[in-house]
């Protein structure tokens, strides 16, 4: 094998590897017909837990709510408030609602769109003899008026990366990987 | 002329200094508006470190330390038989009958609400105290609240010669600094200090309106949720943030009994948080402007790195006026956080974290009087679209 079959051999191979960290962007939906300059008021409902961390759906949802305060264009209802309107309302399933409690939730706590979400993963991934933190997130908003989606996004970020392998460095912490994620997300929802 | 002219500028020179002396020695704002109180009694400590409570032993030192510092304590047998009369079984807090009362029966000016926040009497030893001075006869207003923290093993100094082994020296330390806060305030009306907010502390995610540049405020702080193992982790959060904010010249926190009575005497449940209606309730029977609430999710000590303690909770503030969030953030808190060199900075008791955590929300809430103290604007509800937009990042 000539050197310069074995650099570009290597050259792929790191390629590889450092593809295999588990980050990535999901698609997002936008209804084209939806007018999402009109939707001033949202409810965050609690996020479905497939995790093994309990409070992992929680902890998703705080930082999903104060981020999404936080941009200024959208006023989060307080969860308190939420799970007022959820009790009224007689939302079976708070975290995935049906059509028409979607409406009446809308009409009960006046919001303009109501949002649910599942946590898909958060926490520690192991690859080998390597672990790091790894957090999965998907979210729609549903439209109080018609409870028809009309956006929905994902994000899965953290994961097992080159350096984590090589320097076996833990990754970051699944708090500051959780608002990465969640600012992915928010970005697929305002863009 | 030369003696004349000599003497006008030494005079000039001792009233600068004098100015310059007064703006030093930190920026101390007298608050007291009432009379500084005479006869107090010293109601039985309450733990809210969700670990061991310390013997009476300690009740019986926080005497000492309020007497030490001026004021006439009422005798503890007394005391007993006014609490067991009153059947008053929760001493972490003072209601308006109980206030009422200890003035007309026990001739009190005031009570002291001790809390302990952390103890472990094992070497090393910890102690986390807050003390408070309550008003009695009329609504309860808090006059005074410091707390202190102190482990042995917080300034080990050069070869351990700093550590130390004994928790009586431990408890003299944190009750000595308390002590001396509560003469400053009785004899100079100085408002306590804020534990030192940092910047690698500070909340990574806040929302702040415009609003809370408009104060005074009157600010109501909710029991807070606890969402962790450690029993208590809320009541500890929800002091802490009542202390921190009572440091802000432009807040007035109501007392936190008083909010417990409201709560319970109109049947108040916040699953899920508070909502609108329980704050606009507790809102109205307190006349606050707004009302702090939030999650603890996480408290612990030792369970970052190099036993590092840790804290993670929310806050939120709605504000009356609006109905409205105020304020939203999450924080967490790690002592191991920007600690780079030979532990310096790590931060092993959760009690001393939470204080610097609490600092840093209420330093980055920055609640402002509003110029003329024209009080509550009469702008539409829900005005969100003027409301600041900030995103917090930590340090890092």
């Amino acid at each position: 094998m000539t050197t310069r079959t074995l650099i570009s051999t290597c050259l792929a191979m790191t390629l590889l590897l450092a593809a295999s960290a588990c980050r990535s962007s999901g698609r997002a939906y936008h209804d084209a017909n939806m007018d999402f300059g009109s939707i001033r008021t949202v409810a965050v409902m609690p996020f479905s837990n497939l995790t093994r961390e309990a409070a992992a759906a929680d902890r998703v949802r705080d930082v999903f709510s104060s981020a999404l305060l936080a941009t200024g264009g959208i006023y989060v209802l307080p969860p308190g408030e939420v799970a007022r309107g959820i009790a009224r309302a007689g939302v079976a399933l708070p975290t995935s609602p049906s059509v028409e409690e979607v409406v009446k939730l809308g009409s009960v706590l006046k919001a303009d769109a109501v949002i649910v979400g599942v946590v898909k993963e958060y926490g520690e991934v192991r690859s080998g003899t390597t672990a790091s933190n790894v957090v999965s997130i998907s979210a729609q908003m549903l439209e109080a008026s018609t409870g028809k989606v009309v956006w929905s996004g994902q994000s899965t970020k953290g994961g097992v990366s080159l350096g984590d392998r090589l320097l076996g460095s833990g990754g970051e912490p699944v708090n500051r990987i959780t608002e990465e994620a969640v600012d992915d997300l928010l970005s697929q929802l305002f863009h | 002329m030369t003696s004349c002219r000599s003497c006008s500028t030494r005079t000039a020179l001792l009233l600068a200094l004098a100015a310059w002396g007064a703006g030093c020695g930190g920026a101390r704002v007298p608050v007291a508006t009432t009379p500084a109180p005479a006869r107090v009694a010293v109601f039985p400590s309450v733990n809210v470190g969700g670990g061991p409570a310390p013997a009476e032993d300690f009740d019986r030192a926080v005497e000492e330390t309020v007497a030490r510092a001026g004021l006439e304590v009422v005798p503890r047998q007394a005391l007993d038989e006014f609490l067991a009369r009153h059947r008053v079984r929760n001493t972490s807090g003072v209601d308006a009958e109980t206030a009422v009362a200890a003035r007309e029966e026990l001739g009190v000016d005031a009570i002291v609400v001790a809390s302990v926040g952390a103890y472990q009497p094992k070497s090393p030893p910890r102690l986390a105290v807050t003390l408070r001075l309550v008003s009695t006869g009329g609504p309860p207003r808090v006059l005074w609240i410091d707390g202190a923290v102190r482990s042995g093993d917080e300034r080990p100094g050069l070869l351990g010669l700093g550590l130390i082994h004994d928790p009586a020296r431990v408890q003299r330390i944190v009750l000595d600094r308390l002590g001396r806060s509560l003469q400053a305030f009785l004899h100079g009306g100085a408002r306590a200090s804020r534990c030192d907010p940092e910047r690698r502390f500070r909340p990574r995610l806040v929302f702040r309106s415009p609003r809370l540049r408009e104060g005074p405020f009157k600010i109501a702080v909710l029991p807070f949720m606890n969402e962790t193992r450690r029993r208590s982790a809320g009541d500890a959060a929800t002091l802490e943030l009542a202390r921190q904010l009572s440091t802000s010249p432009a807040a007035e926190v109501v007392e936190p009994g008083l909010v417990r009575s409201v709560l319970l005497a109109n049947r108040l449940l916040m699953p899920g948080g508070v909502s609108v209606d329980v704050a606009s309730t507790v809102l109205d029977k307190l006349d606050a402007d707004l009302v702090v609430a939030g999650v603890v999710r996480r408290y612990e000590d030792g369970g970052g790195a190099f036993g590092a303690a840790r804290v993670e909770f929310t806050v939120q503030v709605l504000d009356r006026a609006h109905e409205v969030v105020a304020w939203s953030s999450v924080s967490e808190g790690d002592g191991a956080d920007g600690v780079w060199w030979f532990d310096l900075g790590l931060v092993r008791n959760s009690a001393d974290l939470l204080c610097r955590v609490a600092a840093s929300v209420v330093d980055r809430m920055d609640l402002q009087v509003a110029r003329g103290s024209g009080g509550a604007d009469e702008a539409s509800p829900r005005s969100r679209t003027r409301s600041s937009v900030r995103r917090g990042y930590g340090s890092r």
